[in-house]
Parts: structure tokens; sequence; C-alpha cells
């Protein structure tokens, strides 16, 4: 490198105010303890796991991350895999929705996925609806505590997947009040 | 000797949240507040700019509101800052629904703990005993004798949580003592007024993104202080 080059202009480094350059520069790196972390949270971090299998936060972090790791495998697998993996979940709805600290979200997503899977009366899924029972299954398992309008997105998501969410009764019901 | 936190008794416990900068603040807060107030009322404003305000809810708690974080300050919450739980089932869901914050992105929770003694030398004696403070030479730095409110402090952070110990031993003075008229012969001495304690001071964080539909503030608020209380004599005694 010529010396020239070595040559550090200074004023580069000060701020211009009005009344000509400030004495202040910023040669050296600003360090603040303020770091963008841009991880995202996981529930474990979040919630300390109790050693009762019961406890809440035991139950998403386990029941519901193996009902979301058995969709996501069986969706490379074949129809009878996708099958199993559904009806396994169609079988823990219950249990899950009986829990107490869902929030008022994310209990109208397992409750829209629970009457979604007994309307369809087990015909085998489409490719959307299965993407959609999976993507609703991973939403509880990220974010358990889903406000009610994230919630109502969620089940919107099955409704375009062609689900029928409500309960098979209040379809009976509709059919007598627009009699 | 080792310290022991069954001594110790809670006398603050914080909440805060921080978040990104968020402009709705300035559309948001009132509607925020009005329904606390509907819930914790009556509300009482200590000071309100552009932008921040903070709210005494009643003797021992207060709330802020800011455009970057918002806090739940309680004194004396009780053992497992039952106080502190209770506001924060309050507040929190109401700042995600009402001010409309969708991600956090740190989450806090400040606890300090108190042991009181008779005098100023007895409660630095107590730190310096009871925790791993570096050994003390007379002339170093100038300074010598018996060494007075001595001042212990540490951080440990993984990638997504973190705490914050801080162990001083200090000599506080009660300012605000006044007895009504009538009873000016209960007032107490000067000393009585003095109080020398130990303090242990913690943060217990989360400082990654954290989504609002994560937060459940009833399970923070109870976990971390289970986790505050079974971890942080290891902490210090090592």
């Amino acid at each position: 490198m010529a010396d020239a080059q070595k040559i550090v202009d200074l004023n580069a480094y000060r701020r211009t105010t009005a009344q000509g350059l400030e004495a202040t520069s910023t040669l050296a790196v600003e360090v603040t303890r303020e770091t963008s972390n841009t991880k995202l949270t996981d529930l474990t971090d979040l919630y300390e796991k109790s050693d009762q299998e019961n406890d809440f936060v035991s139950v998403v972090t386990s029941r519901v991350a193996r009902l979301k790791q058995q969709l996501h495998e069986a969706k490379l697998g074949d129809n009878i895999d996708k099958d199993d993996a559904v009806s396994l979940l169609k079988a823990e709805l219950p249990n899950l929705f009986a829990l107490d600290d869902w929030s008022d979200g994310s209990s109208a997503v397992i409750l829209a996925l629970h009457h979604s899977l007994r309307n369809s009366k087990g015909i085998a899924l489409s490719a959307d609806q299965y993407f959609a029972v999976e993507r609703a299954v991973g939403r509880l398992l990220q974010a358990p505590f889903l406000s009610f309008d994230n919630g109502l997105d969620v089940v919107d998501e099955l409704k375009v997947a062609g689900f029928d969410t409500d309960p098979e009764e209040a379809s009976i019901l509709y059919g007598l009040l627009n009699e | 000797m080792a310290l022991e936190l069954d001594d110790f008794q809670i006398i603050t416990g914080v909440l805060e949240l921080r978040y990104p900068d968020h402009f709705l603040i300035w559309d948001n807060s009132g509607a925020f507040w009005q329904e606390l107030a509907n819930e914790l009322a009556p509300l009482k404003v200590k000071q309100a700019e552009p932008n921040g305000v903070s709210v005494r809810i009643d003797k021992h708690a207060q709330a802020a509101l800011g455009i970057d974080r918002a806090s739940i300050t309680v004194t004396k919450p009780g053992a497992h800052c039952e106080r502190l739980k209770e506001l924060a089932i309050k507040i929190v869901p109401a700042l995600i629904t009402k001010v409309k914050i969708d991600q956090f992105s740190r989450i806090g929770m400040r606890v300090v703990f108190e042991k009181a003694f008779s005098s100023r030398e007895e409660a630095a004696k107590y730190v310096f005993e009871n925790t791993s403070f570096p050994e003390r030479k007379d002339n170093l730095m100038n300074v010598s004798g018996q060494g007075l409110d001595p001042e212990l402090g540490f951080r440990s952070e993984s990638e997504s949580k973190g705490y914050s110990v801080k162990i001083l031993a200090r000599q506080g003075r009660i300012v605000d003592f006044n007895l009504p008229a009538g009873f000016e012969q209960l007032q107490p001495t000067q000393e009585e007024l003095v109080k020398n304690q130990v303090l242990i001071d913690v943060d217990y964080y989360v400082h990654s993104v954290t989504l609002a539909d994560q937060v459940s503030a009833e399970q923070i608020v109870d976990g971390w202080i289970k986790v505050i209380r079974r971890d942080l004599t290891k902490v210090i005694n090592g």
C-alpha cells in the first residue's frame, strides 16, 4: 500500500454541526448491551417443565410435538401412513382439549381440528387438507397461547382447505333456522 | 458458610416486557389503561408523557407502558410473587390485545430479596463471609479497615436466556415516615429509621424473540420464581 493511502482523514469520522466540526468522533465501534437477537424463543426456554407428566408445558412439548412429528414423517410415506398419523391425532384431540391452560384461540383451533376430522368421516385427506392439519398442529406446538383472532386465522386456513370446522349438529341447526 | 435464601424475604418483584419500538402505543395506550382501570380500579396516573405512562395501581404496585417496554413493579409481592402474578395475568393480555404487541424482544423478571441486620458492619460481614467475594487486602486502591457496603455482581447468558445477580450490603434510611397529627410521641428516633440490609437483586430473562402467542404471564411468573428460588443459592454458593 502506498504511504499516501495510509493517511486517514479524521474529519470523515467527525459529525458536522451548524457550528462546524464536532470534537467527538466514532473511531471506535460502539458496543451496547442490547443485541438484536433474532432467535425464536423455544417453549422450553420460557416455561419450566415440571416432574408431572400431565403438566401443561410437558404435554405441549412432548405429546403435541410427537403428533406433529408423526404428521411430518407420514407426509413422506404412503396414504396408509398418513391415515395412521391422522387417526392418532383424532384420538388425542379430546384429551388435549381437556387441558386447562390453552388460550381461547388455541382451544378454538383444537375444536376446529376435532370437528374437521370427524366431519371428513374417514375419507382420506387431500394434500391441501393434510398440509392445513399439519400446519395447525405446528401452530399449537409453537404458540399454545394463541389469541382468539390468531386462532380464527388458523381455523380459516382449515376451512379454505375444504374442511367443515363446525360440529355436525350445527349444520342441522343451521338448516332448521334457514327454513 | 453458605448463604440460605430462607433467611431472606422478597421486597420487590418486577416483570418487564420489551418490544421493538411500537408506535401504536400513541393510539392504543388509552384503551389499554381504560381496560386496566375497569379491572383494577382505582388507578392513579403518576407520570404521563408521549413516550410513556406510569400508573399507580395501589400502595404496593405500579405499572408502566412505554414505546419499547412495559413493566409491572410490586413491593412486598409475596414469597412466590403472588401479587405480581395476579397483576401480570390482567396486564400482559391487555398489552397484547389492546396495544397489539405481537412479539417481545426480552422478557425479564427481577426479584429483590432482603435480609435485615442490626448494623452496617454486620451486613457487610455477612456478604464477605457468605459469598465468593474476592479476598480483600488492606490499602489496595487506598481502602483499608473493615470493608463496608460491599457489592458483588455477575451475569451469565446463553443464546436465549440469561440471569444477572447482584449481592450488596447497604445502609438505607426510611424517608417518608409521617405520623398523623396527635401521634407524634410514636415518632421513631433517627437510629430507628436507619435500615441495614443485605440485598440480592436477581434479573432472570429470555432475550430471544418471543411471540405474543407464546406468552402466559401466569406460567412465566410461577415458573420463573420457582427457578430463582431453586437455583439462586447454588449460583451464589457455587
